[in-house]
């Protein structure tokens, strides 16, 4: 998706097609057809893929989730389904003592969030492979507190029958009706991150992602945006498993492993730092083992194949970050006509403010 | 008054004292230019004052405020830009997304600005991107705005990195050897885009090796030997200054040189 970041309307030359205008064309086709197939989805195929159409929903939250810290913010985190978790036990106690899935939700979000606030803390001292490794570790300590404390979480028995999803007195009780809550809640996401990443809080995540030193000699405070996108991303996430509690009906701890975030961070990998690549990313990676059931025992490898080849061949995902064009509309903001080569020395512009006058 | 002062800092990595007791004053509207062997000390002067570095000791002030313990976004905040010597451009970014973000402490749209997509933050953006295209065609790259940083020659990204620190709205510029690494006409090219950057009112201090580029273009010259100070005056005068000489060129040293 691509932002059009002054709002001016963009001049089309008329009547000049050429083969790059086909390209374009057939991109700007590929997004609301992608729509269209996902609104209609329930309709067209079976149950069990639907249900996979919900999984691949929450998975593309998790995955736009994870790209706000790696794919922008540029900082290894292996321990992603910590937050999965964290929202999945939030909104299913909740629900589970009688309060309304709404809240459950909310309750998720800010849980998830407030872990991601303490996992962001050491980013502001360490990045890199020790920055995975303190995520890492974050992820198995929450696995572990689930799992010890029996009197909360039932312990590795899990949490069963927590209640459908319920909203304005609708229950999501069937397959279909959670795969359109899921919708939402991804549309709502997607809508979220796309407006994050292309604002001035997204520009200082790349920045930071490209080079820390420079971005603060930019005057980005880098520890507290680091900070920012963990804190987004868990709340994000902690959606994500609110809505998996509530779609299953059953959790424990074995749901949200360190294999679960390096699931995520794979989906993140393959996909790559956009909108588009996000979702194919969830969807290949939940689809390639179905696709390869009939080959039993080798499935696993085919996965493996898959996933190297990818990355070979993709190393920036399936649907990498898009750079946006500006020549044209600084241009037109310049008002003159469009400025060719280089103009000499210094020409009108910015002057030092004159504060202390 | 000054706008910049430094009283006595120093400043030790290890055992090795980078800086010890400098003090030196910058005029508002001057071009310094601070001079000295490798390892003298220069850009561990300019790391203090831009808050990379602290100070063990002594202080730093700014338009008369104290920021010896500013951190590096504070101090660009309070108008202090800087380059870098060796080049800290984004290169896997665009020219244009290069001087945008150098925008970021003078804008303020946050998060909840951002979600809402509001009226404050669209108009924000367009006041960076006016910002944007006025300095890329000051430094001549109006053309490249699209180009990625690092796919640009060597001049070129030097004055992508001067138009990103002006993208601050500075009123000390620091460049960190400008002119490292750039062929004689480049020179004379950057000799002028500094005499621009001086013209807009922004006071420049500048460390740099081509000693014949700084004695043309200085208002003043600093002289940093093992950490410490020892020349401060107009181009003419350092350049006859006998403990300069020494400096540079040995106990021995005989004549004078611009090279």
């Amino acid at each position: 998706m691509r932002a059009n970041p002054t709002g001016l309307r963009r001049r089309t030359r008329a009547g000049k097609v050429s083969a790059a205008g086909y390209l374009t064309a057939l991109r700007k086709g590929v997004g609301p057809l992608a729509v269209l197939l996902a609104l209609t989805f329930p309709f067209l195929v079976s149950q069990y893929l639907v249900h996979l159409g919900v999984l691949i929903s929450i998975y593309t939250i998790l995955t736009l989730s994870l790209n706000l810290v790696s794919g922008y913010a540029g900082q290894l985190a292996l321990g992603h389904a910590a937050f999965y978790a964290l929202g999945a036990y939030a909104s299913a106690l909740l629900t589970l003592s009688g309060h309304p899935f709404w809240l459950g939700l909310l309750a998720a979000g800010v849980v998830a969030a407030l872990g991601g606030l303490v996992v962001g803390l050491p980013s502001l001292k360490s990045s890199g492979f020790y920055l995975g490794m303190i995520t890492l570790g974050f992820g198995e300590i929450v696995k572990l507190v689930l799992l010890n404390w029996d009197s909360l979480t039932r312990g590795p028995m899990g949490l069963t029958n927590i209640p459908p999803a319920k909203l304005w007195g609708y229950t999501f009780g069937s397959v279909a009706s959670f795969y359109y809550l899921a919708l939402l809640i991804l549309a709502l996401t997607a809508g979220a991150v796309h407006r994050l990443v292309n604002s001035r809080v997204g520009e200082a995540l790349v920045a930071i992602r490209e080079d820390e030193v420079a971005a603060k000699a930019m005057g980005i405070d880098t520890g507290y945006h680091k900070v920012l996108a963990f804190t987004v991303s868990g709340f994000l996430a902690g959606l994500a498993g609110s809505l998996y509690a509530h779609y299953i009906s059953f959790i424990n701890p074995a749901s949200f492993g360190s294999g679960e975030s390096f699931l995520i961070v794979s989906m993140t990998l393959l996909g790559g730092a956009s909108l588009g690549g996000s979702a194919l990313g969830a969807a290949t990676l939940l689809l390639v083992p179905e696709v390869f059931r009939a080959l039993a025992d080798y499935r696993l490898l085919f996965y493996g194949a898959v996933l190297i080849l990818l990355m070979v061949f993709r190393p920036n995902g399936l649907i990498p970050e898009r750079r946006l064009r500006y020549r044209g509309i600084l241009e037109r903001l310049r008002g003159a006509e469009p400025v060719s080569g280089r103009d000499s020395g210094a020409g009108p512009g910015y002057r030092a403010p004159a504060e202390e006058g | 008054m000054g706008l910049l002062h430094i009283d006595e800092a120093s400043v030790s990595f290890g055992g090795v004292r980078a800086l010890e007791m400098v003090s030196l004053i910058i005029e508002k509207g001057e071009i310094v230019s601070i001079i000295g062997p490798n390892g003298a000390g220069k850009t561990t002067l300019f790391n203090a004052i831009s808050g990379f570095t602290h100070l063990d000791s002594g202080k730093i002030s700014f338009d008369g405020g104290d920021i010896t313990r500013e951190p590096p976004h504070g101090v660009v905040r309070l108008g202090i830009a800087r380059t870098f010597q060796n080049l800290r451009l984004f290169s896997r970014l665009t020219v244009a997304e290069n001087v945008n973000i150098a925008q970021h402490s003078r804008t303020r749209s946050g998060v909840w600005a951002a979600l809402l997509n509001s009226r404050g933050s669209r108009s924000e953006r367009r006041a960076v991107l006016e910002l944007t295209a006025d300095l890329l065609a000051a430094v001549g790259l109006a053309g490249q705005a699209d180009t990625l940083a690092g796919d640009l020659p060597y001049g070129d990204q030097r004055r992508v990195e001067i138009a990103r620190a002006l993208a601050t709205r500075p009123r000390l510029l620091l460049l960190d050897e400008p002119a490292a690494g750039m062929n004689y006409a480049e020179v004379q090219d950057l000799l002028g885009l500094i005499q621009g950057v001086r013209g807009r009112g922004i006071t420049v201090a500048m460390v740099d090796h081509d000693l014949r580029a700084v004695m043309a273009i200085s208002d003043r010259v600093v002289v940093l030997d093992y950490g410490r100070k020892i020349a401060d005056g107009r181009p003419g005068e350092v350049r006859r200054n006998p403990a300069v000489l020494r400096a540079y060129l040995g106990e021995e040293g005989g004549a004078a040189t611009d090279a």
